[in-house]
């Protein structure tokens, strides 16, 4: 009697689904266990599988499924080869059994399919050193390796008898908690491959198998690619061998494979595993193929589960779909709605950097959502995607606002010729450098610390490790193995750490160096040095993500420990400590704290001026820089010259520092008036660069956009334009349209551009610096910012004043959370919201603000600079409204003697402050 | 942020009485629609049928992709018009055509000329029973049946029988995936040999 329960046919369905969609080799395992678990329903499955085969005979064309059952024609030695298992990358794989005395085990053997001297022979001989490195209980065991009779090689493998991993589940009808759980084994095993270099390139579920005891196998890393090869050497071209549904756009366009593809495959094994679907090669591939429209997002777990039409087939599936998932349709977009899409949308970010780093954090994210804990990959959040700024109204009345060349500008002037920022730019000229220096680190740390045999780092492809691979690599080992030596991997983790504070990413040296500090610390008293080597490694990571007063802290207390400890620490050292703390107090723009600070790393360097001249100069030249923002420009050009004649004594001038102190010391000249030497010294630092680095050297391009900036500050705004756009151009070439170092040049470039009062062009300008700042630096960072008080003015003076409110309100709100009270910015941040507020008819709101922001300058000594000078305008102004004119009216006049005197007559700024005192009624 | 605003469903659907408007209806969702399209396609579809039985009688069991071509062909060449979706027109023809079918199997069987059963042929569709023929009401039986249980593997069938679509065609029809409609095929194809083969 026929069942006529419509629950067991959709089983019955799903079963015979899951059997035909299976090579023959697999669909008697799956039978297998369905006999087991569901007679009933094994019955009918085979059965109606009887039927299907005779149905497939009738058919014209003959399946393509017909499985290979050849014998092999060719004899291993100590095997027994039975017949062909299926065929993978460029090899056949046959079932075999082991001959030896411990009886006979089922193994799997794969010989190439092309005979000796093929060129793929060496990618053969790679795969099996590749899988010969993986030991994972997930992962199927390498055995053996060797030639046949007839010289062809091949290696064996674990034999796994099991089922593809989506078919297991829907065959043992897993829930979803299941599902995440065998996800997690996976995860482990793929993060086991990277950890040792290995990138699978082809994970899908074939490649997946489960075990009859429930146990995870991964598969066939035929096309794996070890990391350490040379890019460009045969593995890139194995291109062919992938399975586009479970490719990532980068392996789909062609571009090389990285552990970051895997991830990719692994979202989308997870959403099929989920809601037994997955979106289309050609849905998923929007805007990389021709055709598609580039907008298309990775569709949710749970938006997959839409039926577009509401056919009865189409409901009938899914309702096939959640009982294979032990639940109701409804329940199972519930349950997936959430945390599980979010997890399976990191995973298939388009831009690899997006998605999780590594297979260990999405396993970490799928244990938190087993365990109901928050998941850390979050949405990106609105802030993160870019809130669309306001559209402007056409029309507005183009108010004038004044604009002080130098006051918006000068932060990206410090940061331009911050130490860190040229660092980082040779970092990123020399990154082979830091990649062999890492390689040899990881190389001579290892070797002699012998924690790892098998993996030999030295050799002729020593230099081809990625300084990521190598690090990363390095990272993770110092993780084990090293806990009876301490020291040592502390030293070590310190050491990796730095490296990656020299590449900027902070993100990866901050969780070393804070271990080899608890480590350090654990260690106890007597050894302050290394304590306070870690601290202030420690600080350089923090500065190098903006946060400047926790880099602080940090520096001052490596300080504390340098000088409490015994035996003491090392002048080098502490000269080191105290010129970072110089730049992190210079880049908060606290130059009254920076001063004493930097003064004594000098004068602890000039112990030494003898046998180590260049720190004293530098030391010098940083000095220089300070004391020019802080308007003591005689002091400065002093300081500049000192160093610039050390450069001369030790290196003939010859010296890029040499440089960059001469760079410093034209906008010092500028600003005392000295339009001619402030010249002649850019030609020379100009001269210098190109000498030295070369024309298209990052630094020299820099060198000749302070050219460009100098001519603005000399108010030559037609030149500066022009050396300006030319600089754009050069970096837009060398270094690609969404540079930093791009945004830089459009910020500077918008500034002259507005001072000549082409408001429109300047807001295209800023706007467009700002966007490639946000996406290079994120958008809390101090230069995001500096861009958005840019657009706030312009957008001030084309007469968006409430919108100009509201940037500056976001600008003071994160300058208050980075600097400390009676800050600089701070100041000048309020003064320009007081500003708006006074144009807006709210001077009683502004006027605190305006005083506050005029107090603050003239403790700073910024009364006769432009700054304070703007200040007072603001507060005349806000005071004029308010009824009190004629003290408005003194503090006007004031601020204009000061500007007319810097600026000229018929600079933008005067002519603000003129129409000010026009608008003063008695 | 997506701009697109859900669209009312068009309310009671406002058949215009063509058979274009009535299968733009039914592609809303109209059950109406479905049953006054039959009305419209049955007077043809039976005209059509009988000039077949007539021409052949039982010599050869009825071939329905030919049946429901020819329906397809004359409709539209009479009423001037042209479906735009094949696929629609099909999946709502199949259905019509067995019911056409089976109302004249019915009818011989009461003019007792139980000489002239009512075959249709199954083996161009690969159905694997000896010999590749079945009687309209044995296969009505079966599908009713198959209807219970699994009615999306009733559909397929429908639309493969009835209508004549080959699987793009039935894919289109039901919106979904080929891969799944030729698994769904296959599984629908052994169900009905297993069940034609055991009889009733």
């Amino acid at each position: 009697m026929k069942s006529t329960d419509p629950a067991f046919w959709r089983r019955v369905e799903a079963l015979f689904d899951g059997v035909i969609s299976h090579p023959q080799t697999q669909r008697d395992e799956i039978l297998k266990h369905l006999r087991e678990g569901e007679p009933e329903v094994y019955r009918e499955v085979r059965r109606l599988l009887e039927w299907d085969a005779r149905g497939s005979q009738a058919e014209p064309q003959s399946s393509p499924e017909t499985p290979h059952l050849e014998n092999p024609c060719f004899d291993i030695e100590g095997y027994r080869l039975e017949h062909t298992l299926g065929k993978g990358g460029m090899g056949t794989v046959y079932l075999a059994h082991r001959l030896g005395p411990g009886g006979e085990a089922r193994v799997a053997v794969k010989v190439l399919e092309r005979g000796p001297g093929d060129p793929e022979l060496e990618l053969f001989k790679r795969e099996s050193q590749t899988l010969a490195r993986l030991e994972h209980p997930a992962i199927a065991r390498f055995l053996d390796s060797g030639t046949t009779t007839e010289g062809v090689p091949f290696f064996v493998l674990e034999y796994v008898e099991g089922l593809a991993i989506d078919r297991f589940c829907d065959l043992q009808r897993l829930p979803i908690k299941d599902r995440v759980q065998l996800m997690r084994q996976v995860c482990s095993a793929v993060q086991h491959a990277h950890q040792n270099l290995v990138v699978h390139r082809d994970l899908k579920p074939g490649h997946i198998l489960i075990t009859d005891s429930g146990l995870v196998k991964l598969l066939d890393f035929g096309i794996a690619k070890d990391l350490r090869q040379a890019p460009g050497s045969p593995t890139t071209t194995a291109n062919r061998f992938l399975t586009p549904a479970y490719a990532s756009p980068e392996q789909i366009v062609g571009k090389p494979a990285t552990t970051s593809s895997d991830l990719y495959s692994l979202g989308l094994i997870l959403c099929l595993l989920l809601c037994g679907r997955t979106r289309r090669v050609s849905e998923r591939l929007g805007g990389l193929v021709p055709g598609t429209s580039p907008e298309e997002e990775p569709e949710a777990p749970s938006r997959l589960l839409q039926t577009h039409r509401a056919t009865e087939p189409a409901r009938a599936e899914l309702r096939a779909i959640a009982e294979a998932r032990d639940t109701k349709p409804r329940h199972l977009k519930r349950l997936l709605r959430g945390d599980l899409d979010t997890v399976v949308l990191r995973c298939l970010e388009r831009d690899p950097q997006r998605r999780y780093p590594s297979a260990a954090q999405l396993e970490d994210d799928l244990e938190r959502f087993l365990d109901g804990r928050p998941i850390l990959a979050r949405r990106p959040s609105l802030l993160y995607r870019g809130s669309k700024l306001v559209r402007r109204h056409p029309g507005a009345t183009a108010a004038l606002f004044l604009m002080v060349a130098g006051l918006i500008g000068y932060t990206i002037l410090a940061f331009r010729h911050s130490r860190a920022l040229e660092a980082e730019r040779n970092a990123a000229v020399e990154a082979h450098r830091e990649a062999e220096r890492a390689t040899e680190f990881l190389t001579d740390t290892f070797r002699l610390a012998d924690a790892v045999q098998r993996v030999d780092l030295v050799g002729s492809q020593a230099q081809e490790v990625t300084v990521e691979t190598a690090l990363e690599y390095g990272a993770e080992r110092l993780g084990h193995g090293f806990e009876t030596n301490p020291r040592l991997q502390a030293k070590l983790l310190n050491a990796l750490g730095e490296i990656y504070n020299n590449l900027g990413n902070s993100d990866r040296a901050l969780p070393l160096l804070e271990r080899s500090l608890v480590l350090r610390r654990a260690l106890g008293p007597g050894d302050g040095a290394s304590v306070a080597e870690s601290l202030a490694n420690l600080g350089n990571a923090l500065s190098i993500s903006g946060r400047l007063r926790k880099a602080e802290a940090y520096l001052r207390s490596a300080l504390v420990v340098a000088s409490a400890s015994n035996p003491p620490v090392g002048d080098g050292a502490l000269g080191n400590h105290l010129a970072h703390l110089g730049q992190v107090l210079l880049a908060q723009h606290d130059y009254e704290a920076g001063e004493p600070v930097l003064r004594r790393a000098l004068s602890i360097r000039r112990k030494h001026q003898e046998s180590a001249p260049r720190p004293v100069a530098e030391s010098l030249a940083d000095l220089g820089n300070l004391l020019w923002l802080r308007n003591d420009l005689a002091g400065a050009a002093v300081v500049l010259q000192e160093s610039l004649d050390l450069y001369q004594d030790f290196a003939e001038g010859n010296h890029p520092g040499a440089a960059y102190a001469l760079q410093s010391l034209a906008f010092v000249q500028a600003q005392t008036g000295d339009a001619e030497a402030a010249n002649a010294s850019m030609q020379r630092a100009l001269e210098l660069r190109v000498e030295l680095q070369g024309r298209l050297h990052p630094e020299t391009l820099v060198a000749l956009a302070s050219a460009g900036e100098l001519y603005a500050l000399l108010r030559r705004f037609e030149a500066a334009e022009a050396v300006l756009r030319e600089v754009l151009t050069l970096d837009r070439k060398t270094k690609g349209e969404k540079h930093p170092e791009v945004a830089l040049d459009l910020h500077s470039l918008a500034l002259v551009v507005f001072e000549q009062g082409r408001f429109e062009e300047a807001e295209g300008l800023v706007r467009e610096a700002l966007t490639i700042s946000r996406a290079s630096w994120g958008f809390e960072s101090h230069v995001t910012f500096s861009h958005l008080q840019t657009l706030a003015h312009v957008l001030h003076a084309r007469g968006q004043k409430q919108q100009a409110e509201t940037y500056l309100r976001r600008i003071l709100e994160f300058r208050q959370e980075h600097f400390p009270p009676g800050n600089r910015l701070i100041a000048v941040t309020k003064t320009g919201l007081a500003s708006a507020l006074e144009a807006q008819g709210r001077a009683s709101e502004a006027l605190p603000l305006a005083r506050e922001g005029v107090q603050v300058l003239d403790q700073l000594r910024d009364r006769g600079r432009a700054h304070g000078a703007f200040a007072r305008a603001v507060l005349g102004s806000c005071l004029g409204s308010t009824g009190s004119t004629e003290p408005g009216r003194s503090y006007l006049e004031e601020a204009l003697e000061t500007l007319e005197a810097l600026q000229g007559p018929d600079s933008l700024t005067v002519r603000d402050v003129r129409q000010r005192i026009q608008r003063l009624t008695p | 942020m997506s701009s697109t605003t859900l669209k009312p469903r068009a309310d009671p659907p406002a058949p215009d009485g063509t058979v274009t408007g009535l299968l733009q209806a039914w592609a809303d969702g109209s059950p109406q629609a479905n049953e006054e399209l039959f009305e419209e396609i049955y007077p043809e579809l039976r005209k059509i049928t009988r000039q077949f039985l007539a021409r052949e009688g039982a010599r050869r069991p009825l071939q329905t992709t030919e049946l429901a071509h020819e329906t397809y062909l004359r409709l539209t060449k009479e009423r001037n018009c042209r479906w735009h979706n094949r696929g629609h027109f099909f999946a709502l023809f199949a259905t019509h055509v067995r019911r056409v079918l089976v109302d004249l199997a019915r009818r011989r069987n009461r003019l007792k000329r139980g000489g002239d059963r009512l075959e249709i042929d199954l083996e161009h569709l690969h159905i694997p029973v000896e010999p590749p023929r079945v009687e309209i009401l044995a296969l009505d039986e079966a599908l009713r049946e198959l209807a219970r249980v699994a009615p999306s593997a009733a559909q397929i069938i429908d639309l493969r029988f009835f209508a004549g679509l080959n699987l793009d065609e039935t894919a289109v029809a039901l919106g979904l995936g080929r891969t799944t409609v030729k698994r769904k095929w296959r599984f629908s194809r052994a169900w009905l040999a297993q069940a034609l083969e055991d009889g009733p």
